[in-house]
């Protein structure tokens, strides 16, 4: 007996829905993901013990416009200041600088000047208790 | 007068391909190069910074606004209850926070100190890279 296959329709996938899927998710990654590029700041903690050979460090304040009080003289060029720390510490008068905000000073101009001061080679330092 | 037959109208479906080849080229951009982070129910702005050291923010990100609210992993909280989140872990020692710009020093200064408290050792300050 013959039996007669039907003949195979081809059969195409719209490529419409295809798009339609491909479009959201696109929107959907478009909208969730960042594009931010992270950095982080390891902040000291204050709670190792101070050695008594260590020589104690150098406290710079943060004034609201962003510039540095630092000894008595205030420095809007931070590499200006952070160049007269890198002596004291390399002199070994001082072991490290901790920054610490002036009153209301908000985190932005501290960050920035915590991060001048990094840039300018200080190693060691540290973010203090404001007031 | 002779008017030019109109010319048959080619497969539809062929000249949207060059549309769908860009649109998945987007697409695996944004899935290559962006990241997804659990987002706080409020808004930071993070301060920027020129030489800090690269960072991925993790899932357990205490977030603080310019008010001072607070959120871990996404999720606000009140400090008490922060406290005792913090407590629970174990073994993880490093807590990254991601505050906004706008929150005065001090108060950032003083939490820290009640995170070192609750047993954190590491905290990394979260930034974003600012072009020079």
């Amino acid at each position: 007996m013959h039996i007669e296959v039907a003949p195979r329709r081809a059969h195409r996938i719209g490529l419409t829905p295809l798009i339609d899927v491909v479009f959201i998710l696109l929107v959907f990654f478009m909208l969730a993901s960042s594009l931010l590029d992270w950095r982080g700041i390891e902040l000291a903690t204050g709670s190792t013990p101070a050695d008594r050979d260590t020589p104690p460090p150098i406290t710079v304040t943060v004034l609201a416009n962003g510039s540095i009080r630092y000894d008595g003289g205030v420095y809007e060029d931070s590499a200006e200041a952070a160049a007269l720390m890198q002596a004291r510490i390399e002199s070994g008068e001082a072991s490290a600088v901790v920054v610490e905000p002036d009153t209301g000073v908000t985190l932005g101009p501290t960050v920035a000047a915590f991060d001048a001061l990094a840039g300018a080679g200080i190693e060691a330092l540290g973010l203090g208790q404001g007031r | 007068m002779l008017l030019p037959l109109p010319q048959r109208r080619r497969d539809t479906e062929e000249n949207i391909l060059p549309l769908i080849n860009i649109v998945f080229l987007l697409l695996i951009f944004f899935m290559v190069a962006g990241a997804l982070h659990t987002r706080a129910p409020f808004e930071v702005e993070p301060p920027g910074t020129e030489h800090a050291d690269d960072s991925n923010p993790d899932n357990q990100v205490l977030a603080i606004s310019a008010d001072g609210e607070l959120a871990l992993g996404g999720e606000a909280l009140e400090r008490p209850a922060l406290t005792a989140r913090l407590r629970e872990r174990e073994g993880d020692t490093l807590l990254q926070v991601k505050a906004d710009s706008g929150l005065p020093a001090a108060a950032l200064t003083d939490l820290l100190g009640e995170i070192r408290a609750a047993g954190i050792p590491r905290i990394r300050l979260l930034t974003v890279h600012r072009g020079e």
